[in-house]
């Protein structure tokens, strides 16, 4: 049986990848977890210059799942092309979120990447809905998503995701244009765009008023995404969202993912991570199936 | 050294009002546990809200054993209160930053609201010994809330209880006993540490500040990962920015912290 799979040029021992926002920049989780499960691991969004976030609260707890609105805080490319890649030792990949308020500030990002030969690929962030500028605005639609992709494949041979968000209507369309302007690959989907609103107070529970929704109930809608997605493009689709068991990441690959991202999870559950790369396994087993490939996508068969 | 283990809980009872002392077999975390240093911990159970909680060590025994402390103001806790010796919690720790004594320092004023009292009791139990003097005072609403147990009476440990109602010890906010503690310290060289509500901590450090005092806070804030990773747990530092309660606290030097940001005025 073998676990790897590959996402365009980027080859993973596993098909679980760590979610941007949820690992740090790379370390903070060692000792913690076994990060040598991961195929790969994605940093926080980095920017062109530092970013200050979101004032907290920055999490709201809704018992099935989280709101977050961090709002992107960090220290900016300089700090994190200079002493924290070059201190970082990770036992799997690491890719590197990239975002920006302008275009010009995802190219000056990915410029400072060139040649670190640490960073095995980039995801492009088009769909944080915490941030006024930048963000969203860009996965919204389907020229300014083109806009971005094609000014980051600009400035780097490395393998690209976009990050999509969850946004339906036009989805297909953003897709298309991330693929057109040389995406690798998407990753589906980002948060969903949410609000929590505190009866007591009258007031939006977090500081930065709405926030991204992420955990079990974002499962159901960006499965759905995946599913719909899979069939229209000709790259490889890494699924995420509320993946919180071995069955969960095997409905993504059955919907056609090549890969996941688990986030939420990690919050409640350490050992969440090994649970579910050892679940794939034994359904493997089970089923008789040597790679992931043999049962990606067996869901979007129609019944003759 | 970081641990997370499944923790047997060997004892949870009722100390006050809605406040509650657990006991966690924890494992060999237990030696490694400093005064400010805090756990994080999730139970086991399905209906467990989504994150853990993080709760300030109170004691160690130094070999398997810790105690926190907490006060049931939600769902979580209100289940930690349900919870019965030999039910298992999953615990992430000692997370965060200690108190720190700093050199040439021989007299703490600790200053303890509410929730807030159980680290103090563990720096006093740590520390008290090799200083000159400590005084720690005890802010609660009512006396009722007093939850200092009986181990807290430690040698050489001076301590003054307010109430806002008056019903035990002097009347008044726990922060007006500050100033007098501080002036009868002699030629002390003085340190304060407090822990507790939001506003009695930018009190405290007002008046410390005030006093040209070394100043350490424990903050609370609500928290995801414990570890840095996600940035949740947010705190308003002095020039901008933020500091992140779970890695760079919960124990702040005072003046790191932009108290009028973080209070809201």
């Amino acid at each position: 049986m073998n676990l790897e799979v590959s996402i365009g040029r980027l080859k993973l021992a596993t098909p679980m990848i760590g979610a941007s926002g949820l690992f740090g920049f790379g370390d903070e989780y060692a000792g913690f977890i076994d990060l040598s499960r991961f195929g790969a691991l994605i940093t926080k969004t980095i920017t062109a210059r530092p970013r200050q976030g979101n004032p907290p609260p920055r999490i709201v707890d809704l018992g099935h799942g989280l709101i977050n609105s961090i709002g992107l805080e960090n220290p900016g490319i300089d700090w994190f092309a200079g002493e924290c890649l070059e201190n970082l030792d990770l036992p799997c990949a690491l890719i590197v979120s990239v975002g920006g308020d302008t275009v010009e500030d995802y190219k000056r990002v990915t410029a400072r990447l060139a040649g670190k030969a640490n960073v095995a690929g980039l995801e492009v962030n088009i769909s944080c809905p915490n941030v006024d500028r930048g963000g969203i605005s860009f996965g919204r639609d389907p020229e300014s998503t083109a806009a971005v992709i094609e000014a980051v494949r600009g400035e780097t041979d490395l393998p690209l995701i976009a990050k999509l968000p969850p946004l339906p209507a036009c989805i297909n369309d953003v897709a298309a244009a991330a693929v057109a302007a040389g995406a690798d690959a998407l990753a589906v989907s980002n948060t969903l765009p949410s609000i929590s609103i505190d009866i007591e107070t009258e007031r939006p529970r977090l500081g930065g008023r709405t926030g991204g929704l992420s955990g079990p109930p974002l499962k159901p809608v960006a499965l759905f995404l995946v599913y719909r997605l899979a069939p229209l493009v000709d790259v490889p689709i890494i699924g995420i969202g509320g993946i919180e068991t071995s069955g969960d990441a095997i409905e993504y690959m059955l919907a056609g993912a090549s890969a996941f991202e688990i986030g939420s999870v990690i919050f409640k559950w350490l050992n969440a991570p090994s649970d579910i790369l050892m679940g794939i396994e034994e359904y493997m087993d089970e089923k008789g199936y040597e790679s992931i490939e043999d049962f990606r996508g067996n869901a979007l068969r129609k019944e003759e | 050294m970081k641990y997370c283990s499944r923790a047997a809980i060997a004892g949870n009872e009722r100390i006050a009002d809605s406040f509650y002392l657990m006991s966690l077999e924890v494992g060999e975390m237990a030696a490694d546990c400093r005064p400010g240093e805090f756990i994080h911990l999730r139970s086991l159970r399905a209906d467990w809200p989504y994150l853990r909680r993080p709760f300030s060590i109170y004691s160690t025994d130094g070999d398997d054993r810790i105690e926190i402390v907490y006060k049931v103001v939600g769902k979580a806790t209100s289940m930690m209160s349900e919870a019965m010796p030999g039910d298992v919690l999953d615990v992430m720790g000692p997370l965060g930053t200690a108190f720190a004594v700093q050199p040439g320092v021989n007299h703490v004023v600790a200053v303890g609201g509410g929730v807030g009292i159980p680290p103090l009791v563990f720096f006093c139990q740590r520390y008290a010994g090799a200083m000159d003097g400590v005084d720690l005072l005890v802010g609660a609403a009512t006396a009722s809330e007093i939850i200092v147990p009986v181990s807290l009476i430690v040698e050489g440990v001076k301590v003054t209880y307010f109430t806002e109602d008056g019903s035990k010890g002097e009347k008044g906010l726990v922060t007006a006993g500050l100033d007098g503690a501080l002036d009868s310290t002699g030629g002390a060289q003085a340190e304060v540490i407090a822990c507790g509500p939001r506003g009695m901590l930018a009190e405290v450090a007002r008046v410390a500040g005030e006093r040209g005092l070394p100043c350490q806070v424990s903050v609370e804030e609500i928290m995801a990962c414990g570890v840095g990773a996600c940035l949740s747990c947010a705190v308003p530092r002095v020039g901008g920015g933020y500091l992140h309660a779970c890695k760079d606290g919960p124990v702040f030097e005072s003046t790191l912290i932009d108290w009028e940001r973080w209070t809201g005025r």
